[in-house]
């Protein structure tokens, strides 16, 4: 096997790092977790000459060795530790041409873990329209590494770097800046204790708040070696990276040129309309309106596709393929189960969409901006918004996306209340059950239905906002107030970088979820088509009607929901429909429910399975929409399940109820504690319980 | 039930399922790196 | 001394001093250090955020911190 180089992208946060992975990886990309954290790992092959392949780490933005947050400790870790199975043989530092001076901090600071490195300044082609002039060689020199000037416009750059990548070897890796000269005294006495260790990776690691594997903390600490103070740390830190600017902008005034006459006319222009202190506001609620509008009418059409797709699909297993029992699983447990939750994908993708332009083109930031004084009045930060906001796709990434809140108390109450926004889970169930129980009419030119629709996710929005306002005065936690973000420049998103953030987040989406259906697909139908008894066995003797007087298909279906009333499942939903009978379910929905606490999305393809066992009906040899199914619906009175009562009960439940385990996991990692994910279960599960017993009543 | 090739391929993949979903959902050992306290910049 | 926070839309100034125990790490790497000028851009409403250029660097922080920063004004 040919040796596979290993190479680090690392970078400033939106430095367009990403855009340079995509560029080298292709769609020969995979996204993981870190073992333990969940900080994502995106990792992908690159393939150079001679059959050699380099393997590139895209490693979470940071803006200095000095970690602050666990997306930063995770690449400090990585730099450090020689024997991790990733150690870079190199580092590209990607920076943004338009700030070099803070983007060389970091670079100057990886190369003084004698690390070989190539400094990679991208948006290139910006540099002109900005009056920046560069000259290259002189920075080569002084920065003793290889530049490679970057842009999404052209991909001449592609085979430049791959090149350095393969010649990685001949590449510089001397330091940058003696660290002794920081403080003289300090660091040689440090470089007596320690003659064998290197001397910046000594000091990084006594900065830190983590331990690393071959240089541990503990190490340091029982030498009797002088300790400083935290505050002693700080402004040697602060030290540094004055003396690493004060370098740099030495070398900068050489090398490059600035024409600040043209330099922000554009973003300034922006900023000022966009961060307006009333357009502002009125821009950002007009782009959600236009999201959430783009959503229902775009994803309509292949949606219908889908659906159709999936029912003929099972016809024609059940025509083509040998008549038995793995035969009616496929077609009436699996394909039915799976189709219900495949249909779904055209939203949720469109909602990631748009949630990556958010981000790419840089207006998150501007509303986190606009928004942090409202947001801290219910104790959440304004970086808040950005984990509310993706919550309306998955409360997954959303959680993991509260990582760059700094306050932990801000954080917390982040995580807690983020599974109230209505995530693309939600929306399968929400929209069966509004086309079943809202009327298809109009008022004032507004659809009642899109009304129901909206105010659901208005529900979801206010309930997170209150309970956070409850938990900020309930949680004894001590809070700093601290906000540092950086407003980054706008730019138009790459088209392929959006296409790729949807493909790997609705296909981890679809995987994740569709596991986890097909399973209980699988395991519903067996026990549903199963039981002991006479009653099971022989349903024809216990229908109550005068089997003389009814038509030969009445008693097929008469005969069918016997026998699924007395199948293992109907057993277990009977045992537990007292429970869901204040609410206004039947025993069916009671089972919808209890395997909607692996995933929300579960309920729709629950009651396809069960239902379509019920109405089972070969002569036709079509299947039904499950729709019209659930409508026809009625308990053993005659009334119907799906009333206007019991519809809005089942909707509200679902709105609060802590229904996803995957959430609940990621709670817990994020949290480091089962208390938050236990806590969060049972107060949101409760109130669901409660909000719809009570609904239920007053409407029926 | 009689054995026919269908129903040893519906209990296999009901075993299948179980086996999954018990892997899935049984909680894992994790390593914590941000404890309580303030760690974003300080 | 007037502190960063006392600076209006618009306004330049010069960083003469930071309180460095409870400034964040973060913001001293972005060039929020004495002697970089810096200007305010935007104010967001109600005692909001402040929206700064220092350094090159645009960044955003709250009104707390910024007072934790003495500037000198500039014309």
């Amino acid at each position: 096997m040919s040796k596979q180089i290993k190479v680090a992208l690392i970078g400033n946060p939106n430095t367009g790092k990403t855009s340079i992975f995509n560029s080298l990886t292709g769609l020969n990309q995979k996204i993981a977790n870190y073992p333990g954290v969940t900080v994502e790992k995106k990792e992908g092959v690159c393939r150079l000459s001679r059959g050699t392949k380099a393997h590139i780490f895209d490693l979470p933005g940071t803006y200095s060795l000095n970690a602050s947050s666990m997306d930063e400790n995770l690449v400090v870790e990585l730099l450090l530790n020689k024997n991790h199975k990733d150690f870079p043989d190199l580092a590209i530092i990607v920076s943004d041409v338009e700030n070099l001076k803070r983007n060389l901090i970091l670079f100057t600071q990886v190369k003084d873990l004698e690390i070989p490195t190539v400094l990679a300044i991208n948006m290139s082609d910006r540099m002109k329209y900005k009056g920046i002039e560069l000259n290259i060689e002189k920075l080569e020199k002084e920065l003793d590494t290889k530049i490679i000037l970057t842009t999404n416009r052209s991909k001449e750059w592609v085979g430049d770097i791959k090149n350095l990548i393969e010649n990685y070897k001949e590449l510089s890796s001397k330091i940058f800046l003696d660290t002794s000269i920081i403080e003289p005294e300090y660091f040689n006495n440090l470089k007596k204790i320690f003659p064998n260790q290197k001397l910046y990776k000594l000091w990084v690691v006594i900065c830190q708040d983590v331990n690393f594997s071959n240089v541990s903390r503990q190490e340091i600490e029982n030498t009797d070696f002088e300790i400083k103070s935290k505050s002693q740390l700080k402004r040697l830190q602060q030290k540094e990276t004055i003396k690493r600017y004060q370098l740099i902008n030495n070398i900068l005034n050489e090398g490059q040129i600035i024409d600040s006459s043209k330099a922000q006319g554009f973003r300034a222009k922006i900023d000022k309309i966009l961060t307006h202190k009333i357009f502002g506001y009125l821009i950002f609620l007009m782009v959600l309106m236009a999201i959430f509008q783009s959503i229902y009418e775009w994803a309509s059409v292949p949606m219908d596709l889908i659906d159709s797709s999936f029912a003929s699909l099972a016809d024609w297993v059940k025509i083509n393929f040998p008549s038995g029992a793995m035969t009616n699983l496929l077609a009436d447990g699996i394909i039915t189960g799976v189709g219900g939750i495949v249909i779904f994908i055209p939203q949720i993708a469109f909602l990631f969409m748009f949630i990556s332009i958010l981000e790419e083109s840089g207006y998150m930031s501007r509303v986190v901006f606009l928004t942090d004084k409202t947001m801290q009045k219910f104790g959440l930060s304004g970086k808040s918004v950005v984990p509310l906001i993706s919550g309306v796709a998955c409360a997954i990434p959303a959680i993991m996306a509260t990582r760059n809140i700094e306050s932990w108390k801000e954080r917390l109450i982040t995580i807690l209340v983020t599974p109230f926004m209505t995530c693309a889970a939600r929306l399968p169930v929400y929209l069966i059950i509004i086309a079943l129980v809202i009327p298809d009419e109009k008022i004032f030119g507004l659809n009642y239905q899109a009304i129901a629709l909206m105010s659901l996710y208005i529900i979801g929005f206010v309930t997170a906002l209150l309970s956070s306002l409850v938990l900020t005065k309930i949680l004894k936690i001590k809070k700093r107030s601290i906000f540092v973000m950086e407003m980054p420049n706008y730019k138009f998103p790459r088209i392929k970088d959006v296409f790729y953030t949807v493909f790997e987040k609705s296909k981890s989406f679809v995987v994740e979820a569709g596991k986890i259906i097909l399973a209980i697909s699988v395991i519903l139908w067996v026990l549903a088509t199963n039981g002991i008894g006479d009653k099971f066995e022989n349903p024809r003797n216990y229908i109550t009607e005068n089997v003389q007087e009814i038509s030969q298909e009445e008693i097929q279906t008469l005969e069918a929901s016997i026998k699924l009333e007395s199948s293992f499942i109907g057993y277990i939903g009977k045992g537990i429909e007292p429970l869901f009978k204040p609410l206004g379910y039947d025993w069916k929905i009671g089972i919808g429910i209890i395997t909607s606490f692996a995933a929300r999305e579960v309920f729709v393809g629950t009651l396809a399975v069960i239902y379509n066992i019920d109405n089972y009906d070969d002569s036709v040899g079509k299947k039904e929409e499950i729709k019209k199914i659930m409508a026809r619906e009625t308990d053993s009175n005659g009334n119907k399940i799906f009333t206007l009562a019991s519809g809005i009960s089942l909707l509200l439940f679902y709105a609060f109820a802590m229904q996803c385990m995957s959430t609940l996991a990621i709670v817990k990692k994020e949290t480091n504690s089962w208390k938050w994910p236990i806590l969060q279960f049972i107060i949101m599960t409760a109130l669901a319980y409660f909000i719809s017993l009570i609904s239920f009543q007053i409407l029926s | 039930m009689e054995l026919n090739i269908q129903n040893i391929l519906v209990v296999t993949s009901l075993i299948l399922a179980i086996i999954f979903l018990v892997k899935k959902f049984s909680p894992k050992k994790t390593k914590g790196n941000c404890l309580n306290k303030d760690c974003g910049c300080s | 001394m007037p502190k960063l926070s006392d600076l209006k839309k618009g306004e330049k100034g010069k960083i003469v001093d930071v309180s460095s125990q409870e400034i964040p790490m973060k913001l001293l790497e972005m060039g929020c250090l004495p002697g970089n000028s810096v200007r305010l851009i935007q104010q967001a409403p109600f005692q909001g955020p402040i929206y700064l250029e220092v350094n090159g660097s645009y960044v955003a922080i709250r009104k707390e911190t910024a007072k934790l920063i003495e500037i000198e004004l500039s014309k």
